[in-house]
C-alpha cells in the first residue's frame, strides 16, 4: 500500500523493495486494460481507497463518469490539490503567523510542515469519518503521499528550505494584511447602536465604550467605500431613534449588584 | 535475586554485578534442535507402525493474524496430540538497516511504519529512546497527550482481536463444522451474562460472532472506528500519528478536543462490559463442555511487560532513574516467571534481555559465535551488566537461505529473558499490575490491584454497574488469554478516562505544565537511549545509539518477536511452538481428512500475532494455498490409506 515504495524502499534498503509502478513497468495493463492505479499515502486513507474502487465500479456499471487519473495514476479528484490549500492553518500562513514550537496552533511550516508542496486531501476529508487529519490535530506534513517520501522530506521536524523565502515573504506582506484585517474587525465587532451611544452595555471585562479617534476615522472611510453606489446603512442607523426598552434593568431601578435565581427570588 | 540463568548477582545494596571468577560469563554450549520427524526415518517408521494418524499439517499463511506467519506441525490424530511445531515469520523488511545512518529525528516517523496496527506505539517508543539520547523530557501535558493517544489506541486494538480475529473461531460456522456436539449443547445452554450482553442462549451468541454477518462482529467493526476517531483527534491520522515529536507532541489541544475524545471514550464503558460478559460466558461454557479446553495453548506463565502510560510528573527520560519512573506508570513494568512477579525494575528487565539467531535467517554478530570476545557495551549507562546478545550490542545482519527445521527457519529472532521464553500482551500488563499491588504505584481513580486480582470501578453508563474483577487464572492457556484481553477494554477505558481528567486539570491550571513539548537540539556527541513502552500486544523496546548526529545502531524488539520466536540455543521452543505442542486436539473428526486444526489455530490466535513488525520480502515464492489451512499430508507417505 505504500504506493511509491515508501520506507522499505528508502535509502539503506537491502531487500530490493520498490513501488508497484517500478515493479510492473509502463507496459503493464490490468484485466480491465488500465495501468497501475496509485492511491498514495503511508498508509493511504481507507476512505480514499474505497472511494477509488467505488468510482471505478460505478463507471463500469455506467452509473458515473469516467474517473480521472493523473500522469502517475493517482485519482486526480483526490490528489490534484496541495494539502495546504484546504488546511485549517493555511490562513495563518496567509497572515504571516507561524508556530514556533510543537503544540502551537499557527501554521506549522517552520516546525517542518511540507503541506504547501504536497498533494494530499487529508485535512479536507479527515483521517476517518471526517475526524482528524494531520494538520487539523497539529501534525506537520512529511509528504507521505509523494513519490519522494521519505528521503526527499527528511530530516523531519526541520523547516523545508523553500519556506525561508516563501515564509519570509509571507511574514512581510501577511503582516500587513493581518493588521488591515484586525482594523476592519474593530468596527465589525460593534453594533451600530454602540457607535451612536458611545456605550457597550457588556458586563464582561475589556469592552470599550468609546472608540479611539483613529478608529473613527478609519471606520468613516471604510463605510464610504463599502456603501458607495448602494444604500448607506451608516446614515440610516444614525437617524434611528434610541429604543425605549434599552438598558431596562437600570431604568426600573433594579440593583445591578444583587442577583436573582431562576425562580425570580432574591438571593 | 531475579536471575537464575544469567551470570548476574547482587551485592548487599542490591546493585547488579557480573559473577566474579567466571571466565566467559555469557558463554553457552548450543543444545542442538531435535531432528525433524520427516528427516528421521527410524522415528517415522515407529510412529507410523503405532498408528496411521500421524500427519504433517502446515498453516501457510495463518489467516486472521496481521502479517505473514506460517506454522508447521506434525500431529498424531489417533492420540490427539501435537508432535512437532515450528513457527515461521516469513517476511523481512529491514527497518533496522534503513534507520542506520539517518538523522535521529527521522527515527520516530520511520519506525512508526514498522507496523500498520500499532504505529502510535512505535512512534512513542522511538520518541522515548530519542529523548533519552537528547536528554530532554516532555512537559506533563505532552506525556498526558501520549497516554491518551495510546490508551484509545488499545480501545480499537483489543476489540479488533476479540471480535474480528479470535471471535470467528468460536462462531456458529466454526463450531458447527468442527464440534457439532458443542453446537447442540449451546442451543440448550442459557447464557449467564444475559443482563450485560442480551443473549439468552449460548448458540445465539455464537451466531452473532459469525464473520461479516454477526451482530457482535459488526458492532466490533463499528466500535473500532469510534476509537480511531478519538485517536486521530490527538494523532492526526491512523495508524501512524503525525504529532509525536522529540520532547512531547505537536498536538494542539483545547477543551473542545477533550470533549470530543470524552464523548467517544465513555461509549466503551458499556461496550467493555458487554465484551467482557460475552467472553466470560464463552470461556466458561467451553470449560464446562470439556475441562481439557483449559489446556489449549497452555504453557508456563512466563511473561514480560515493560509497562506504559507514564506518570506525567515522574517521567524524566533518564536511564538512571528508569526504575523510579517505571514503577509510577499506570501499567508498571514486570517480569513474571511461573506466575510470580520476579522484578518490577526496568533496569533488570532490560539487563535480562538477549536475542539469539541460531534458528533465524541472520548472521551471528558476536564474531566467534560465543559472544566472549570484546563487545561494545559490557554495561548499561547505569552500570548494570549487559550480555553480548543484548539489543544494544546487537547487529542486524540478514542471511537469507532455505528453510530447515533443524537449522534456520524464521525471520524472527529468539529473544529470551534470563534465557527463558516469554509471552507478552494485554494479559502481562494486568497480571504485573495485579501482583505488584499499589504500594509504589501512582494509583488510578478507577483501577484497584489486590495482589491476586484487578478490580475496575468505572462510572455507570446504561448497563448494570457490577464490580468488574479479573482474577489471575490457575491454568494459563488460550482461553485465559482471551478472557484477560476482554477485561482490558475496560482497563484501557479507565486509563483513558484518568488521563482525560488529568488533561482537563492541566488545561485549567495552565502554565508551563500545560505546554505540549520541550525544545531541543540534536546533540553531536555519542549518545545512547532506549524506549521501553509496551505495545497493544505487549513488550516493545527501541534501542538507539547515535554519534555525530547520526544513528549508529537501531534495534526494535517487538511482542510478536518474543512470541513467534523459533527455538533458542538452549533447546527451548518459542511460545507459539510451546503452546501448540501442549494443545490437546479436541476437535471432532471422524476421518483424518476432516481435520481442520481449530484447536491449534485457537492456540496461535490467542496470542494476537502481529507479524509486520516482528521481522521488519519474501525469501522465495511461497505458495499461498488454501484459505484457512494447508494440509500438505506428505509425511505419512504410503501409509496414508
Amino acid at each position: 500500500m505504500r504506493t511509491w515504495g515508501g520506507i522499505p524502499a528508502a535509502a539503506g534498503n537491502i531487500t530490493g523493495s520498490m513501488s508497484l509502478t517500478d515493479f510492473l513497468g509502463k507496459d503493464y495493463r490490468s484485466a480491465l486494460g488500465v495501468p497501475v492505479v496509485n492511491v498514495p499515502g503511508c498508509s493511504p486513507l481507507g476512505d480514499n481507497f474505497t472511494e477509488t474502487v467505488a468510482a471505478v465500479l460505478l463507471f463500469l456499471q455506467n452509473l458515473a463518469p469516467l474517473p480521472k487519473f493523473d500522469e502517475l495514476g493517482r485519482p486526480a479528484w483526490l490528489f490534484e490539490e496541495t494539502v495546504h490549500r484546504h488546511c485549517p492553518k493555511a490562513g495563518y500562513y496567509e497572515e504571516g503567523v507561524f508556530a514556533e514550537e510543537p503544540g502551537d496552533n499557527q501554521c506549522l511550516v517552520e516546525i517542518g510542515c511540507w503541506g504547501p508542496v504536497v498533494q494530499c486531501n487529508i485535512v479536507e476529508r479527515g483521517a476517518i469519518n471526517h475526524v482528524g487529519g494531520c494538520m487539523v490535530a497539529g501534525g506537520a506534513c512529511i509528504g507521505c503521499t509523494m513519490p519522494g517520501f521519505p528521503d526527499k522530506y527528511s530530516p523531519f521536524y526541520k523547516s523545508p528550505p523553500g519556506s525561508a523565502i516563501s515564509g519570509g515573504l509571507s511574514k512581510v506582506y501577511g503582516g500587513g494584511i493581518r493588521r488591515l484585517r484586525r482594523m476592519s474587525m474593530k468596527t465589525g465587532n460593534r453594533e451600530p447602536l454602540w457607535d451612536k451611544t458611545d456605550e457597550v452595555p457588556s458586563g464582561w471585562e475589556g469592552a470599550k465604550d468609546k472608540r479611539a479617534p483613529v478608529d473613527k476615522v478609519n471606520a468613516y472611510f471604510y463605510k464610504k467605500l463599502q456603501y458607495r453606489g448602494s444604500v448607506n446603512h451608516a446614515e440610516r442607523n444614525k437617524k434611528q431613534p434610541l429604543p425605549s426598552s434599552r438598558d431596562i434593568l437600570r431604568q426600573k431601578g433594579v440593583h445591578a449588584q444583587r442577583s436573582t435565581n431562576v425562580r425570580g427570588e432574591r438571593v | 535475586m531475579c536471575f537464575k540463568n544469567l551470570p548476574i548477582e547482587f551485592d548487599a545494596q542490591g546493585n547488579a554485578t557480573l559473577k566474579r571468577n567466571v571466565a566467559d560469563p555469557y558463554h553457552y554450549v548450543e543444545t542442538p534442535a531435535p531432528t525433524p520427524i520427516e528427516d528421521d526415518p527410524e522415528r517415522m517408521r515407529q510412529l507410523v507402525e503405532r498408528n496411521g494418524g500421524v500427519r504433517r499439517v502446515d498453516f501457510d499463511p495463518v489467516t486472521r493474524v496481521a502479517g505473514a506467519l506460517a506454522f508447521h506441525t506434525v500431529v498424531d490424530l489417533d492420540q490427539r496430540e501435537v508432535l512437532e511445531t515450528a513457527s515461521m515469520a516469513t517476511l523481512f523488511r529491514g527497518y533496522e538497516v534503513i534507520l542506520k545512518g539517518r538523522d535521529p529525528r527521522d527515527a520516530i516517523f520511520i519506525s512508526s511504519r514498522a507496523c500498520g496496527v500499532c504505529g502510535g506505539v512505535h512512534a512513542t517508543c522511538s520518541a522515548l529512546a530519542v529523548e533519552m539520547a537528547f536528554d530532554i523530557s516532555p512537559p506533563p501535558m505532552g506525556v498526558v497527550a501520549r497516554n491518551l493517544l495510546l490508551s484509545v489506541e488499545y480501545l480499537y486494538d483489543n476489540p479488533i482481536h476479540l471480535g474480528l480475529l479470535a471471535g470467528p473461531d468460536f462462531s456458529e460456522p466454526a463450531v458447527r463444522e468442527t464440534n457439532p456436539e458443542i453446537w447442540e449443547r449451546a442451543e440448550r445452554t442459557r447464557a449467564p451474562g444475559r443482563a450485560l450482553h442480551g443473549y439468552e442462549f449460548m448458540s445465539q451468541l455464537m451466531t452473532d460472532l459469525t464473520p461479516l454477518t454477526g451482530k457482535i462482529y459488526l458492532e466490533c467493526l463499528h466500535m473500532t472506528r469510534v476509537a480511531r476517531e478519538a485517536y486521530v483527534l490527538i494523532g492526526g491520522k491512523y495508524p501512524h500519528p503525525q504529532t509525536v515529536v522529540p520532547g512531547g507532541v505537536s498536538t494542539t489541544i483545547d477543551t473542545s478536543d477533550l470533549n470530543e475524545i470524552m464523548m467517544r471514550v465513555v461509549r466503551f464503558f458499556d461496550y467493555g462490559r458487554k465484551v467482557m460478559a460475552i467472553w466470560n460466558d464463552l470461556i466458561d461454557f467451553f470449560y464446562e463442555v470439556n475441562p481439557k479446553y483449559r489446556d489449549v495453548g497452555t504453557r508456563p506463565a512466563n511473561m514480560i511487560e515493560p509497562g506504559q502510560w507514564d506518570d506525567p510528573f515522574a517521567y524524566d527520560a533518564r536511564f538512571k532513574s528508569a526504575d523510579d519512573w517505571g514503577r509510577q506508570r499506570w501499567a508498571p513494568p514486570g517480569v513474571i516467571v511461573d506466575g510470580e512477579l520476579v522484578t518490577t525494575s526496568l533496569h533488570m528487565l532490560n539487563a535480562g534481555v538477549e536475542e539469539f539467531v541460531e534458528h533465524s535467517f541472520y548472521e551471528e554478530w558476536t564474531g566467534n559465535g560465543h559472544g566472549n570476545d570484546y563487545y561494545k557495551f559490557p554495561t548499561d549507562p547505569a552500570g548494570n551488566p549487559l550480555s553480548p546478545y543484548h539489543p544494544w550490542n546487537k547487529e542486524t545482519i540478514p542471511k537469507p537461505q532455505g528453510t530447515s527445521w533443524k537449522e534456520k527457519y524464521s525471520w524472527s529472532t529468539a529473544p529470551r529473558w534470563d534465557r527463558l521464553a516469554m509471552e507478552t500482551g494485554a494479559y502481562s500488563r494486568i497480571w504485573a499490575l495485579a501482583q505488584s499491588g499499589d504500594k509504589d504505584w501512582r494509583g488510578s481513580n478507577y483501577i484497584h490491584p489486590t495482589g491476586h486480582s484487578l478490580q475496575i470501578h468505572l462510572p455507570k453508563a446504561e448497563l448494570p454497574n457490577d464490580l468488574i474483577e479479573w482474577h489471575i487464572p490457575e491454568t494459563w492457556g488460550a482461553f485465559e488469554r482471551n478472557r484477560a484481553r476482554a477485561h482490558c477494554i475496560l482497563y484501557n477505558a479507565a486509563i483513558a478516562y484518568d488521563n482525560l481528567l488529568l488533561a482537563y486539570d492541566l488545561l485549567r491550571k495552565g502554565g508551563p505544565d500545560a505546554k505540549m513539548s520541550t525544545p531541543y537540539k540534536v546533540p553531536k556527541d555519542f549518545r545512547m537511549g532506549v524506549g521501553l513502552w509496551g505495545a497493544g500486544r505487549g513488550y516493545l523496546t527501541h534501542h538507539l545509539e547515535m554519534d555525530k548526529g547520526v544513528i549508529e545502531n537501531y534495534q526494535i524488539l517487538t511482542p510478536s518477536t518474543w512470541m513467534a520466536s523459533p527455538r533458542d540455543p538452549f533447546g527451548n521452543p518459542g511460545p507459539y511452538e510451546e503452546a501448540v505442542a501442549a494443545t490437546p486436539l479436541l476437535e471432532n473428526y471422524e476421518k483424518p481428512e476432516d481435520f481442520k486444526g481449530i484447536d491449534i489455530l485457537r492456540a496461535i490466535r490467542s496470542f494476537d500475532p502481529c507479524m509486520p513488525c516482528t521481522t521488519h520480502i519474501h525469501t522465495d515464492d511461497r505458495t499461498i494455498s488454501r484459505e484457512i489451512i494447508t494440509c500438505a499430508c506428505g509425511s505419512e507417505g504410503p501409509h496414508e490409506h
